[in-house]
């Protein structure tokens, strides 16, 4: 099976058509470099006070700009969540108290029967099962997928997880299919990343 | 409101959280239970905004700031405690959100967004019922719809763009902050950002003319 075309986005044809068109949101009538990445970047001040300054002396001088600028405030002020909930009362107590009573667990150890050697080749049979698993997931949740900044390998190392320790083993239980897909994209440039 | 504005000024100085995960680190439970209390918020607002359901956002908070725990020894500092810990809860709620794709594709179910806040309802179908300041129960049942739209909108964005999203608008983070916390380049914040809100856009424009 041609794996780039079971996926249409990864198709490179399909992704160098789509990277020649103007893209709905980008205004083809906007000035040179006035485009929609730079109105946001004003929208949420992330550029240099000089930058933006003389951004908006410029919208002031195009009006398709501002009216594009004004369109995408109200589509970000639009978003509305409800407040968060607070935390309930107690809460920073109950969980000091279960990281207590973890710590206290008698955890499986490198010289037990169900160590991690054997852990880990259980692991990785049940992973190349998650891989086949996750190209079907992958393809047909038809989205473009996050690039990996969580494979396995950089996850755990992200979040600082101890390969050695049996918090692998559950992780690795618990994580399988997130893995499967994680792998899948690992496999495939998404091209989500623009470095 | 003027743009430069919109974020919370950049954080400077020592970070004062540093030496409470070093203290937790050292095996300080109380250090911990101050941190757990000085961050429970901020944490359960992410995750809540991330995933859509409160007590799973509950559950995910808690989750998180255990792994913090067992972590702490490990910690680098390489910005705030508080990146740090966004970092953990956006891992850990991505990889809830994934899961959830491949379990409901397993269980042949349809690849919708999570659907617990679609018509504004939180977990198994109670609705939110917010604190609501606003006089009147229309400006409640507008807020709701409010509520609701987004969370579809949302809900519908691959989760590297909902991340972008809800880091950049509902917990105010810088783009440098927010590629800190997701380990990826600011051009990629960017550029997730800027797909999140074309799609958002489009999301719109379809509502509009009725084609859902």
């Amino acid at each position: 099976m041609d794996r780039d075309k079971t996926r249409p986005e990864k198709n490179p044809e399909t992704r160098r058509e789509n990277a020649s068109k103007v893209e709905p949101g980008e205004n083809p009538e906007l000035g040179l470099g006035i485009d929609d990445r730079r109105l946001l970047r004003l929208l949420h001040g992330e550029l240099p006070p000089e930058e933006a300054a003389e951004l908006r002396r410029r919208l002031g001088a195009d009006p398709v700009a501002a009216a594009r600028l004004q369109e995408l405030e109200r589509l970000w002020d639009g978003l509305e969540l409800p407040p968060p909930d607070a935390a309930p009362p107690g809460f920073a107590a109950r969980v000091a108290a279960r990281a207590a009573e973890n710590e206290g667990r008698a955890w499986i150890g490198a010289g037990a029967p169900f160590g991690p050697a054997w852990a880990r080749a259980a692991a990785a049979v049940a992973l190349a099962a998650g891989l086949a698993l996750g190209a079907g997931v992958g393809w047909l949740a038809g989205e473009s997928a996050p690039a990996v900044e969580a494979s396995a390998g950089t996850d755990a190392a992200a979040i600082g997880e101890d390969p050695e320790s049996a918090d692998e083993w559950a992780y690795l239980e618990e994580e399988l299919p997130t893995l499967a897909e994680s792998y899948w994209d690992a496999f495939y440039e998404d091209g989500e990343e623009e470095l | 409101m003027d743009p430069v504005a919109r974020h919370a000024p950049a954080v400077t100085g020592p970070d004062p959280d540093a030496e409470v995960l070093a203290r937790v680190a050292a095996g300080d439970a109380a250090a911990f239970e101050a941190l757990v209390g000085r961050h429970q918020d901020r944490l359960i607002g992410v995750c809540q905004r991330l995933l859509g359901d409160r007590e799973e956002a509950r559950d995910a908070a808690q989750e998180v700031f255990l792994k913090a725990f067992r972590k702490a020894g490990s910690y680098r500092p390489r910005g705030r405690v508080y990146t740090w810990l966004y970092r953990i809860a956006a891992n850990h709620c991505l990889n809830r959100l994934r899961r959830r794709k491949v379990v409901r594709f397993l269980s042949f179910g349809a690849l919708e967004p999570s659907g617990r806040e679609a018509s504004g309802s939180g977990a198994a179908g109670r609705p939110w019922d917010p604190e609501d300041p606003a006089p009147g129960p229309e400006a409640a049942l507008d807020a709701r719809r409010r509520w609701a739209a987004t969370r579809r909108a949302i809900d519908r964005l691959p989760e590297s763009q909902r991340a972008v999203l809800v880091l950049a608008k509902f917990e105010g983070l810088s783009y440098k902050e927010i590629a800190e916390v997701l380990g990826v380049t600011v051009g990629a914040v960017e550029s997730r950002l800027f797909r999140a809100m074309r799609a958002l856009e489009r999301a719109q424009a379809a509502e509009g003319t009725g084609v859902s």
